[in-house]
């Protein structure tokens, strides 16, 4: 027997293999017929309009839910989106939410996801555009993928996904009337910001996860433009240490000295303020020992023209505390009142802009209720005494 | 019996064992055949898209994917020809490759604690995988750059080893280990200036191992090596044996040491490198599977490198249809092998501390 016989496994499999490979067998597109979209990537995508079978990857999932009025024709979402959407109101707008199949983990479909995609066989599938997120699935010409991009070459285009969410769902008119809604609203906060006095607040945009802070130059561009519009400044866009989101150095950070600084933290965290304001190594910031310290609220960034006049009023009652009307409850109730038919709980509230964890720090006892109802005995008062005099 | 017969019946004795241990490691050798085909038969069958035996077996069969260029409109056909068979081929010929190269350096350096990670080849490969996505390169770019830069290091780990005068094993492995950790430094720093929402995600993933999103490109970079470098490897399998006795009697025997010994490093390299360059990092396989496939056909290097190569891609083959088929989300199989591996290799230990590690 000749001893080489014993190669033959070996080289018979590489050879197949590599033959296989040389010939391998290719997917031809289909040829797209109307209705075509555009996606943001500028990509042709094929898509029954308004989509009736729609699996979303991607942030947008707020968006979905706010244009299309609830979760009717979503076939599934990914565990991750899911999960985040689940500890916000929305999940309690739409309880039915939580009966819409997952699929895949992340906000990216992996290869094994490709599968169960096939399977569900949607009309559109909203991907995250990056090109490993979406390989899997154009490298088999999987058709109705939309690419979704926040940052263009113009900035970030919330207008574009809005619009494209709108065409996708079919509520092209409620994206343009939420998009009117949006530019009152936020001319409001504005306005009464008119009578503040001129000084610029230093804050400074970090985040914190484990007691640890970081500090955020890039990720929270939304929240960098809403301090922006509050007449507010983010300090550490200037600094020149470090990435796009890496550790802190706390002595950096005494240098800096903010006047306060609005945290962001996982959802899930509970003591986020409170490791640090208990953080010896923090305990020299000015804006430590001031306790000014604010977590941000609960926040889709995507559900931007819903969600953002609600951020900047927050932002501008806690910068601004003596020029703007105390409303932060009575706009979070009409906001969700007339965008969703429904009326938030004192608790629901209390939860979004994380009231117990922020009355540790100065002047949030404005947003309690208890004070609200002080806030109400007294006007009574000065109306009496003005009704008096 | 005079002692002439005696000596006749012991020269048949030891020609009949002989004859049986070679029928033996024949039969060993199609068993694991066979066992490799069925486990690459019942991986097609795994996946989240319901594909029946029946449709699997007309689709392999009937139509040629060779002739199958045109529109993909069937889902099953797409399922099982673009997505598990390039996947599957992948892992076979990594398992099958890694699982050669651990045994040819085990016999090579006398110690079978060796990997084929040795000369430094997958540090350098995952630092070229990681620059590709640092700077958003297509999966052609981070296997090109993984490669070219596995090649880099072994190139630097020579030069670093000759840079001793006469070169030993000792000094390549000590120029492996500095090669490794340098650009083991390399890839943390490259981490830390990845952008932590898109890229950092991305690197570690593949820095875990994975063989998600295989295509025939990477099939193509994986058989083309194997075919090149296992088959030469293989058939170095005699001089192998050579080597295995130790320097001085291998020089006795005629054997060109040192030339030999670079010529196969650098055919493990040139594997290791393809196998980084399409799925990261993958430990474990190269150290554990040698062992494995010892305990089955003994040390001699003639049928220890093929059956270690079935074996490797038997072993890898099952970890990636545990990897992508329990739980809600993939296992990176760099983990898996890792966690399988350990005790394994502890078992391993244990069974064969007994008579020595170097049975040979």
């Amino acid at each position: 027997m000749n001893r080489n016989i014993i190669l033959a496994p070996f080289i018979l499999l590489s050879f197949c293999a590599l033959l296989l490979a040389a010939f391998s067998p290719s997917v031809v597109p289909a040829p797209l017929v109307p209705p075509v979209l555009t996606d943001m990537e500028g990509s042709s995508v094929h898509v029954p309009l308004p989509a009736k079978r729609v699996l979303i990857f991607e942030q947008v999932l707020s968006v979905y839910l706010t244009l299309n009025e609830g979760p009717s024709h979503l076939l599934a979402v990914s565990q991750w989106t899911m999960d985040d959407m689940k500890r916000k109101i929305e999940g309690s707008v739409y309880p039915s939410l939580v009966k819409t199949p997952v699929v895949g983990v992340f906000m990216v479909p992996t290869e094994r996801d490709v599968e169960e995609v096939m399977r569900l066989q949607p009309d559109v599938i909203l991907s995250w555009c990056y090109p490993n997120f979406v390989d899997p699935l154009k490298a088999i010409h999987m058709s109705g993928v939309v690419g979704i991009t926040y940052t263009t070459e113009k900035g970030t285009d919330y207008a574009a996904i809005w619009r494209l969410m709108g065409a996708i769902t079919g509520r092209s008119s409620r994206t343009e009337s939420l998009l009117e809604r949006y530019a009152v609203k936020r001319q409001e906060v504005l306005s009464s910001l008119a009578a503040r006095p001129s000084k610029q607040a230093n804050m400074a945009l970090l985040s914190a996860y484990a007691g640890e802070i970081s500090i955020f130059t890039y990720w929270p561009f939304w929240l960098n433009d809403t301090l922006k519009a509050v007449g507010a400044r983010n300090d550490t866009l200037g600094m020149k240490w470090g990435g796009e989101n890496s550790q802190s150095d706390p002595e950096e950070l005494m240098l800096l000295d903010p006047d306060g600084a609005f945290v962001l933290c996982d959802i899930s965290e509970d003591d986020c303020l409170k490791n640090i304001y208990s953080d010896l190594r923090y305990g020299a910031i000015r804006a430590v020992r001031n306790h000014k310290l604010y977590r941000v609220p609960v926040y889709s960034f995507t559900n931007y023209f819903v969600e953002e006049p609600l951020l900047l009023r927050w932002c501008a009652e806690v910068l601004d505390p003596d020029v703007m009307p105390r409303r932060l409850r009575e706009e979070y109730k009409e906001t969700y009142q007339e965008v969703y038919h429904y009326s938030p709980s004192d608790d629901e509230i209390d939860k979004a802009i994380y009231m117990k964890e922020n009355l540790q720090s100065a002047g949030y006892e404005r947003f309690m209720r208890q004070a609200d109802s002080l806030q109400d005995a007294r006007g009574i008062h000065r109306g009496i005494k003005n009704i008096v005099q | 019996m005079c002692n002439k017969e005696l000596a006749i019946i012991e020269t048949l004795q030891a020609e009949s064992r002989k004859q049986r241990a070679e029928w033996r490691g024949g039969i060993v050798m199609v068993g694991l055949f066979a066992l490799l085909c069925t486990v690459m038969i019942l991986s097609l069958r795994l996946g989240r898209y319901p594909v029946s035996v029946w449709e699997i077996v007309k689709i392999v069969f009937t139509t040629s994917p060779i002739h199958a260029k045109g529109l993909y409109s069937n889902a099953p056909r797409v399922v099982v020809e673009i997505v598990r068979i390039p996947r599957i081929l992948v892992v076979t010929l990594c398992g099958m490759g890694l699982a050669l190269s651990g045994a040819v350096m085990q016999g090579v350096f006398r110690n079978p604690l060796v990997g084929p990670e040795i000369a430094g080849v997958s540090a350098g490969a995952s630092f070229g995988g990681v620059l590709a996505m640092l700077f958003s390169l297509p999966m052609v770019g981070v296997m090109g750059l993984a490669f070219s830069f596995g090649m880099l290091a072994l190139v630097i780990a020579f030069g670093l080893a000759r840079l001793s005068g006469k070169v030993s094993m000792l000094a390549l492995v000590l120029s492996g280990v500095i090669v490794g950790a340098f650009f083991g430094a390399l890839v943390g720093l490259l981490e830390t200036l990845a952008d932590p929402a898109t890229q950092l995600p991305a690197i570690t993933y593949w820095l875990l191992g994975s063989f998600a999103g295989a295509t025939y490109q990477k099939v193509a970079v994986v058989s083309g090596t194997m075919l090149v470098a296992g088959t030469l490897l293989l058939m170095l399998r005699w001089r192998i044996n050579l080597l295995s006795l130790g320097e001085d009697d291998a020089a006795a025997l005629g054997v060109n040491v040192e030339r030999l010994r670079w010529a196969i490093i650098a055919l493990v390299s040139l594997i290791v490198a393809a196998q980084v360059s399409v799925s990261g990092g993958v430990g474990w396989v190269g150290l554990i599977i040698p062992h494995l496939a010892r305990m089955l056909v003994g040390p001699e290097h003639t049928k220890l490198l093929p059956a270690s190569a079935l074996l490797g891609g038997i072993y890898l083959l099952a970890m990636d249809d545990i990897a992508r088929s329990v739980g809600h989300q993939e296992i990176p199989i760099g983990l898996l092998t890792a966690v399988l591996g350990a005790p394994i290799f502890g078992f391993l230990f244990w069974k064969t501390q007994g008579r020595g590690w170097n049975r040979e």
